[in-house]
């Protein structure tokens, strides 16, 4: 029986009283913290703003910024100044459909913008994000706050990378064709020639590495422009082996009959091309006998998982499992002196992507020990339903 | 701010008859209302004794509740003397844009007592 019922009228005023005096103090308490704080219903509208979210976006006052669409008092921006739209993967309520998280934005009021011919002020701020599920309903908590040193350090240490990734891009591009063209116009010594095509491989090698560094300080930074498109995992995976070179096509099996892989999501193409490309570029390297890959489809609740598995060493470490997620990781015991090493960035860039789409990625191995031919590597990618 | 509670702050709503007018008391619950609040809004004297969120949508519900007891704790509120554009609910369900005036007054006692006035901002009425 509800405890409600039981009480005499007198206490269930005291109640009220206490409830009321909670609910003040509450409000003082979130008043009073230096964070601005906004709650958006699943119609995007704020249903709640503490003071600081008033003082900077609602002209002081909370109530008023109370049944109003979000995007009439603020515009997420990245750290460049341009502006993220709300269907992008990289845009906090995005973000938030999946997981909680915090990211560094610039923050632009709507306010402004008209009042300064289109100029918005735009404010760096933490920003987290967390959903809540309250009877039934999908709220999303919004709380802004000032970097941190140590954060404000390390986004001055992500700018430093991406300035100096662009910076070498030029010369390296110079570097390439001046090889090149030695290459083609001299008729050098087979001493100097041997010479010729190493340096044109470290060269690729170092342009391939400063381009993952450029695209891993983007998504760090969110700074990637995101090119979405809805359809069938499956078409886009095929859109991706169609371009393959003939050796590599042989290698493939795509489970195209599988009906998990018809189920319908958000995707950039170029950011899946990257995915796989890296995907495969590891399974060829790692496999010491002939490579054989294949890629499955699987329906879960709420996304739709690929699976790429191939028929290389795996890891033997449960430990290494999560490590070679981790940027310029190589695993102690893949090393072989048949192998050139990579630069050990491409599962980072593997899982970031994944994140930007707001997917994950995890591995395992496939050990069988009463059959050494069962062995291998197998990277599951889930991607969310739409 | 507390130094900003004018005496006789209520009266002087209250004397604004061409304007919708209503007062609460400190726990919030209606007190009185004046006729053309009664005209425009359609409420009538079962209001009294009910709390005043009945009349704000309820999407602003828990900002007045946590306002409310906010103020009691503090005596402070940004809300009061200035304009406020919010909606109004009619008793018929109807929601018609007004713009609030809200004041707030201690009494002799040490009692609040809060006032309003509406002007709606819409429809036939509107000023």
């Amino acid at each position: 029986m509800p405890v409600e019922k039981n009480l005499p009228a007198d206490d269930s005023g005291f109640l009220i009283e206490q409830l009321r005096q909670s609910l003040g103090l509450l409000r003082v308490a979130f008043d009073s913290t230096g964070e601005a704080m906004l709650i958006i219903d699943e119609s995007r509208v704020v249903r709640w703003a503490n003071q600081q979210a008033a003082d900077l976006w609602g002209r002081g006052i909370t109530v008023t910024m109370v049944g109003r669409p979000y995007s009439d008092l603020i515009r997420f921006h990245r750290l460049d100044g341009s502006q993220l739209m709300e269907i992008e993967p990289s845009h906090p309520l995005q973000k938030a459909l999946t997981k909680d998280g915090l990211n560094c934005y610039q923050v632009g009021t709507q306010a402004d913008d008209d009042s300064n011919d289109g100029k918005t002020d735009l404010i760096v701020r933490m920003v987290s994000w967390r959903q809540i599920i309250q009877m039934n309903q999908r709220f999303i908590l919004l709380i802004f706050r000032d970097q941190d040193p140590l954060e404000q350090a390390l986004a001055a240490q992500r700018q430093f990378i991406n300035n100096l990734a662009h910076e070498l891009r030029t010369p390296l591009a110079i570097l390439k064709g001046n090889l090149h063209r030695i290459k083609r116009k001299a008729q050098p010594p087979d001493q100097l020639q041997q010479s010729l095509s190493d340096a044109t491989a470290e060269t690729n090698r170092m342009g391939s590495l400063v381009d993952n560094l450029l695209l891993l300080s983007e998504l760090d930074t969110d700074l990637r422009r995101w090119n979405m498109k809805n359809g069938e995992l499956k078409t886009f995976v095929e859109r991706w082996a169609c371009n393959l070179n003939l050796e590599f096509k042989k290698v493939l099996r795509l489970d195209s009959e599988n009906i998990a892989g018809s189920c319908q999501v958000q995707i950039d193409q170029e950011a899946l091309c990257i995915i796989l490309d890296n995907l495969l570029d590891n399974s060829l390297r790692f496999s010491n006998t002939k490579s054989s890959i294949e890629i499955t489809f699987r329906e879960t609740f709420s996304s739709v998982e690929l699976k790429f598995n191939d028929n290389g060493p795996g890891i033997q470490s449960e430990e290494n499992h999560i490590a070679v997620f981790e940027r310029f990781t190589r695993i102690e015991e893949h090393r072989d002196l048949k192998h050139t090493d990579g630069a050990g960035l491409g599962l980072t860039l593997v899982k970031s992507l994944m994140e930007g789409l707001g997917g994950t990625a995890l591995c395992h191995s496939i050990h069988d020990s009463s059959n050494s031919s069962q062995q291998g590597f197998s990277v599951t990618l889930q991607f969310p339903k739409i | 701010m507390t130094d900003s509670w004018t005496p006789g702050a209520v009266d002087a709503l209250r004397k604004k008859h061409d304007l919708p007018f209503v007062r609460t008391d400190e726990q919030g619950q209606v007190v009185e209302f004046n006729d053309r609040f009664r005209l425009i809004y359609g409420w009538d004297d079962s209001l009294v004794g009910e709390t005043i969120g009945l009349i704000l949508p309820p999407e602003f519900r828990e900002q007045h509740h946590a306002g409310f007891s906010r103020f009691k704790l503090t005596e402070t509120s940004k809300l009061v003397n200035h304009p406020l554009k919010l909606s109004t609910i009619c008793v018929n369900g109807d929601e018609i844009r007004s713009e609030h005036f809200i004041v707030a007054e201690k009494s002799i006692e040490g009692g609040w007592s809060f006032a309003a006035t509406l002007r709606p901002l819409e429809g036939p009425h509107a000023c």
